[in-house]
């Protein structure tokens, strides 16, 4: 929402103000809400409800109410009653021992007590006696002042007749109504809200508790003083589908194959994706993948990772690559570029290649292709399920082991040179499209 | 804290530490005065364990709740939808042209889905619930909570009867996942009462999946009972509804699908639920009553204006239009159920007023005219406009109509009564007479009243005794139908909290992690008794906690 003026005529910095929305047009004047200057507006609406409660009360005591008025009927006063109201009690009941906060703890401010405490140490003075007379019992509150609240059977049933006339329309959303600080059944009842503040937070790791993220101090900074995000350790991993070529199949010149969509995959029919791993660590690593042969789900889809092993080359220099993989011409032309470096390799090699198992299909240097091959199921059009039923999705235990150097050790000052086998292991799931739906 | 203002300041105010409360005078017994010393000046005792404040989580099995202790409103209520648990990044049902796929589902399985926990834990996937707890209790830290809240108590509101496997993983989750060091469980309708400032109280707690109906006295659970009708049943009667309604106006083409979808619900959830929390309502007694010579159809009539609604089903018309009046039937038949014999009911599906009354006539008699007069109705259903008011007519009534407090109905017991009161009537007759336990009015008047019968003769010395030592105190009204109004158990809690009260249960985070549930050595047999949920003293330092009512 946004703060308006009310004054027309251009001198905005005279107000008085209003909070008005741009979207659905409501504005604090529907409620009789102005502000007179536009900043510390949960302070002015507080002030401003706790004067409607006030000229409300008058109202009521102009009306000849006797009978000690309900101060004000708020939760949030009832509640602040019923606190002072509860604190005193106890603090009467525990009265008898003096010694005791009403927490239960030992209280140690009032000089009294504390003598008391000396007394009991050093065995003098008259101090050690027990209070016989008998406090009063805690009670529960009795009246408004004590913040009770008795149930209100006709404005019960004036709800029901103002529901009547406002109709759907004029009843709050249940959205509405978490959102506000004490749910209101009307539309009329609703108050602005505040916005939410953001804080910037660190992230550590749960269970060695090492800082993983924490931004840098200063407010209008966007930087982080420690980003230690997983992205950079683990192989980043990419999934495409494997047209069938045309040399596979019988007869090349006749129909080419159809081309298989990545949101409609043929069922009972073996579709080939290639899984291209890319190491972003600065040494080679060897991965090792797992599968269930059957997704979980309602539908099983069978899958097989026909090279389930294999090593990745380090994420070395760009131009270590260029300068000693210089054969291939159409690679020369796209070196720098990883990506593209990968998809060229793929489209020049797609026709002349099959699958094999335990075959890596492609490799380059900090990355490697291999195929995995699912077999799905029938999912029935017919039948109804959850949203996202048809999602093929690969659950994929993703091992990779490396050496590394040992880090240093500061504070010792000697300098261990070494290498240490690191290993990290974690499932993920690849999205890998959608089922066609067919009958059954 | 009794202006709106004091939410808006976000330090921790230091009116919530417990020196305060010494401050107040003391109507009853003088004591010395405790000084506020500056802070240079003053040891550090008190506040040093207590500097920080405790977080409130109220756990129900729609929403949870929190916020910091002291306040009178959680910072947030938040819900555990279908939509909480898209992934990261999946907007669909922001885009336009969404539709929401609609599944058929049974009546057990209505809502299921929205639902943190249910009872019958052999449906319920633990590890499911954990991730949603720790979901929320994330999302409320880091969203709405804002400070650094690891070290802090947490005060958790349960509800008092809760399978072990489902306490335990709450507390797990909790300690496992966040670093705080302990948690006090306090029973939901135990902080209603404090919330309501009485000591006892009836709680009935109309929520989800059951309404239950408790009997606190002295901050203690002596009694609890149970019914299906709940907020789940009232949806359940709206789609009905809104079914039978939607068949009935003009689409033509869809006349077979209602009558074979009986038991199966086929609409939107969020709309139904939305729908039944703004737009229902309950009718007074008198009015129900005389509903049956005012039809419904008679939508010209100026108290039945129709009522136009989102249409909660996947096929057209896209709105739906009602008359006022067939609006309440969902929630009278489902919570109240007028119309169909009272034996017909199940021992699980009690209608509200019969499960209040024979809540209260189990109750030992002095119990029961302090809870009848503190009668809080709370939860989702509660917010029904004219429900409160209904019930407490429907109790006033049931009351009248069973003669008072009597567990004997029936014929037979009817003719009964008829003789033993024709007995009574005879004796009476006869001077001699007197037995019966019912006092009345003798018709004679001059006749000469035996002794047993006759007024206590009053007695000076002990009335001012009396009044002595009743001075100061006000009496505890009871034996009559009332209600009051709570706060809410979030809000109980939170005054709970602020006035430093520790609870009977008191989970410490490296005993339950070293012992799980049963760690505590405190009161291993402690589980049977009535002393659940209690408002305990402090008990100084303990080696192991007990699990008191949850044990």
């Amino acid at each position: 929402m946004a703060i308006n003026t009310l004054d027309s005529e251009g001198n905005a910095v005279a107000g008085p103000w209003i909070l008005a929305c741009d979207y659905c047009r409501w504005s604090t004047l529907d409620i009789d809400m102005q502000f007179n200057k536009p900043a510390y507006l949960n302070d002015q609406i507080a002030k401003f409800l706790d004067e409607k409660a006030r000229s409300k009360q008058e109202a009521q005591d102009v009306h000849g109410k006797q009978e000690v008025a309900v101060a004000d009927d708020r939760p949030d006063a009832a509640f602040g009653a019923l606190k002072k109201f509860a604190s005193s009690q106890i603090a009467s009941a525990s009265s008898t021992n003096p010694l005791m906060t009403p927490g239960g703890s030992y209280n140690y401010d009032s000089p009294s007590s504390l003598a008391r405490i000396m007394s009991l140490y050093t065995g003098q003075g008259s101090y050690g006696k027990k209070n016989t007379s008998k406090s009063a019992p805690m009670r529960g509150s009795a009246d408004a002042s004590e913040g009770l609240r008795l149930m209100d059977s006709s404005a019960n049933i004036n709800a029901v007749q103002k529901l009547r006339e406002r109709g759907f329309a004029g009843t709050t959303s249940i959205e509405q109504r978490c959102a506000q600080r004490h749910p209101s059944h009307f539309v009329d009842d609703l108050l602005p809200v505040p916005t939410r503040l953001v804080t910037k937070r660190s992230k550590r790791c749960r269970t060695c508790r090492h800082i993983l993220v924490k931004p840098e101090a200063k407010v209008t900074s966007i930087r982080y003083r420690i980003r230690l995000i997983a992205v950079n350790y683990i192989p980043t991993m990419c999934l495409n589908i494997l047209q069938a070529s045309f040399s596979a199949t019988a007869s090349p010149a006749a129909n080419p194959p159809p081309t298989v969509e990545s949101n409609a995959l043929p069922p009972f029919k073996a579709t080939q994706f290639l899984l291209t791993l890319k190491n972003p660590l600065f040494d080679p690593v060897n991965v090792t993948l797992a599968t269930p042969t059957h997704t979980p789900g309602p539908f099983n889809h069978k899958v097989t990772i026909l090279c389930p092993q294999f090593d990745i080359g380090a994420n070395t220099d760009a131009w270590d690559e260029a300068l000693t993989a210089s054969e291939n011409d159409t690679k020369r032309s796209s070196k720098f570029l990883g990506s593209s470096n990968i998809d060229n390799a793929k489209t020049e090699n797609e026709g002349t290649k099959v699958a094999e198992a335990g075959k890596v299909w492609e490799k380059g240097r900090n990355w490697a292709t291999v195929v995995v091959e699912v077999t799905c199921a029938a999912v029935d059009a017919e039948k109804q399920g959850q949203e996202d039923d048809d999602l093929l999705e690969i659950p994929v235990f993703v091992r990779v082991e490396y050496e590394a150097d040992i880090e240093k050790d500061v504070g010792s000052g000697e300098e261990k040179v070494g290498r240490e086998k690191r290993e990290l292991a974690y499932w993920t799931v690849i999205g890998a499209g959608r089922v066609a739906r067919q009958r059954v | 804290m009794t202006t709106a203002a004091s939410y808006f300041d976000r330090k921790p105010s230091s009116n919530i530490r417990p020196g305060l409360s010494h401050l107040q005078p003391d109507p009853s017994s003088p004591h010395t005065p405790q000084r506020t010393f500056s802070s240079t000046f003053s040891s550090p005792s008190i506040s040093y364990r207590n500097e920080d404040d405790a977080l409130i989580f109220d756990f129900g099995a729609r929403h949870f709740s929190a916020g910091f202790a002291g306040e009178s409103t959680p910072r947030c209520t938040l819900s555990f939808g279908p939509e909480k648990s898209r992934r990261v990044g999946d907007y669909r049902q922001w885009l336009p042209g969404y539709r929401k796929l609609i599944r058929r589902q049974s009546e057990d399985d209505w809502g299921k889905e929205h639902e943190l926990w249910r009872m019958d834990l052999r449906e319920v996937d633990m590890g499911l619930v954990e991730d949603k707890i720790e979901r929320v209790i994330r999302e409320a830290c880091n969203k709405y909570l804002l400070l650094d809240v690891k070290t802090r108590r947490i005060l958790l509101i349960l509800p008092s009867v809760l399978p072990h496997q489902l306490l335990s993983g709450i507390l797990s989750t909790i300690f496992v996942n966040f670093q705080h060091p302990s948690i006090t469980l306090f029973s939901t309708p135990t902080v209603h009462t404090v919330a309501a400032g009485c000591r006892s109280s009836l709680v009935v707690d109309i929520g989800w999946s059951e309404t239950t109906v408790t009997a606190i006295y002295e901050y203690r659970e002596v009694y609890q009972s149970r019914t299906t009708r709940a907020m789940k049943r009232v949806t359940i009667e709206m789609v009905k509804m809104l079914q039978t309604h939607a068949a009935q106006s003009p689409p033509p083409d869809r006349q077979s699908t209602p009558k074979e979808s009986d038991a199966w619900l086929e609409a939107d959830f969020d709309i139904v639920e939305d729908i039944t929390a703004r737009i229902s309502w309950c009718p007074t007694l008198e009015d129900s009553q005389r509903t049956p010579t005012l039809t419904p159809q008679s939508t010209t009539h100026p108290s039945n204006p129709p009522i136009s609604l989102p249409s909660p089903f996947p096929h057209p018309p896209s709105t739906l239009s009602l008359p006022f009046t067939s609006l309440s039937h969902p929630t009278e038949s489902a919570l109240l159920a007028p119309s169909t014999p009272h034996h017909t009911h199940d021992d699980h599906e009690q209608p509200l007023p019969t499960l209040i009354y024979t809540a209260l006539l189990s109750l030992p008699p002095d119990i029961r005219a302090v809870c009848m007069s503190h009668l809080i109705l709370t939860g989702g259903g509660a917010s029904i406009p004219g429900l409160k008011a209904r019930l407490l007519d429907e109790l006033t009534t049931t009351i009248r109509e069973r003669g008072g407090w009597d567990r004997v109905t029936g014929q037979a017991a009817e003719e009964r009564k008829r003789r033993l009161s024709e007995i009574d009537h005879n004796r009476n007759l006869k001077p001699a007479a007197g037995l019966s336990t019912v006092a009345k009015e003798d018709a004679g008047g001059k006749q000469a009243v035996p002794a047993s019968r006759q007024e206590q003769v009053p007695d000076p010395v002990e009335e001012k005794l009396r009044a002595a030592a009743m001075k100061g105190t006000k009496p505890v009204l009871g034996g009559v139908v009332r209600g009051v109004e709570s706060l809410g158990a979030w809000a109980g809690g939170s005054l709970v909290a602020a006035l430093r009260i520790r609870g009977v249960v008191e989970v410490e985070r490296e005993a339950f992690l070293a012992g799980g549930l049963g760690g505590g050595k405190g009161g291993g047999g402690g589980g049977g008794g009535g002393a659940r949920g209690g408002r305990g003293e402090a008990e100084g330092a303990k080696a192991g906690w007990t699990m008191g009512g949850w044990a």
